[in-house]
């Protein structure tokens, strides 16, 4: 119940080959190339996060009565070991997606900025979940073979 | 030391992944050049070539400085590294260990339990904290994040990413279709 989702991908990020520095078109695999890369994913990414507050209720819940909604949630934090590892899971995958934003960004566009790579992998945080579904929406594409 | 006990550990230096988790990359730069004169040195046996083929071990921290700055081509041992350490994810990853071991709660609890149950029994109302319902769908869309991140800068070699990425998706959210669907579109 509790194999998370950053238990499994962690080791992976801390351990993995260094990312490289130049992108290959031949290397990249069918799944990249149409489904990772695909805009359609990416907005369709931007629409879940958006959709879900409504979907869940949430919103509905702020409106009539956002400290019940509030203390709800932080009730169960306190007291559930799922709510509260998740609750950090979620957290912890934020970081994580800004983390790797930048060499991201500079695989797409070499000749960007350090600092603004880092720039904007460090702006997705300002809106959690969102922001990094925007820039998956948003980020240029990879380099193709006939460039 | 002899010298083709130098040579030995000059080349362990340089190309042994493990030399990375306790060498500076400063030293390990000065192994790779050094390795490069004593190949150079077979072919060409002059006596200057020689001259620089007799290295002190002990002065490799002395001369690195000076050598990590000139030998561009020894971005190719970083290059072909298969693995190498990110202290962020591993921090990351150590904190969130910690935190589900000692942070709130009790571990198998019985109101956990119901809490799925009940999530399972009625997704779209499940009865309990739209804040926590809203945190527990957005763990689905992460993982599709990172693996939109990660997998493009993955390098072909050392760790693969998917098997981490699916797996993390597969039994934390996605169920097990998800994980043979997924599988199907990514092994290349």
């Amino acid at each position: 119940m509790f194999i998370s989702f950053h238990v499994q991908t962690g080791p992976y990020l801390s351990f993995r080959a260094p990312p490289r520095q130049q992108y290959n078109p031949d290397e990249a695999s069918w799944f990249t190339r149409n489904i990772l890369e695909s805009k359609l994913l990416g907005w369709g990414l931007v629409a879940g996060v958006i959709g879900l507050p409504f979907y869940v209720g949430l919103v509905n819940a702020l409106v009539q009565d956002p400290t019940a909604a509030v203390q709800s949630y932080t009730d169960l934090f306190a007291t559930s070991k799922f709510v509260s590892v998740s609750t950090v899971d979620a957290i912890v995958l934020n970081i994580a997606a800004a983390s790797l934003i930048p060499s991201d960004l500079k695989l797409r566009q070499p000749d960007v900025d350090d600092k603004q790579a880092k720039f904007i992998g460090a702006s997705t945080l300002l809106l959690p979940f969102l922001g990094a579904a925007l820039y998956c929406a948003l980020r240029p594409p990879l380099p193709s073979k006939d460039v | 030391m002899k010298q083709s006990t130098k040579v030995i550990f000059l080349l362990f230096l340089a190309y042994c992944p493990a030399s990375k988790a306790f060498l500076p990359v400063a030293v390990q730069h000065a192994a790779t050049a050094k390795v490069g004169s004593v190949k150079s040195a077979k072919i060409n046996t002059s006596e200057q070539v020689s001259t620089n083929v007799n290295i002190d071990i002990n002065s490799n921290i002395r001369t690195a400085t000076a050598l990590s700055m000139a030998p561009k081509s020894d971005d190719t041992l970083i290059d072909t590294a298969s693995w190498s350490f990110d202290p962020l994810f591993a921090s990351l990853w150590i904190g969130f260990v910690a935190f589900a071991a000692l942070g709130p709660g009790e571990l198998l609890a019985e109101s956990d339990t119901a809490l799925i149950n009940d999530y399972i029994a009625n997704p779209s109302d499940p009865g309990f904290s739209e804040g926590f319902q809203l945190i527990f769908n957005y763990l689905g869309i992460m993982p599709i994040i990172i693996a939109c991140t990660a997998v493009p800068q993955a390098a072909q070699r050392g760790l693969p990413p998917l098997p981490f990425l699916v797996a993390s998706f597969a039994t934390g959210y996605g169920g097990v279709g998800t994980y043979k669907q997924q599988c199907n579109g990514l092994i290349s």
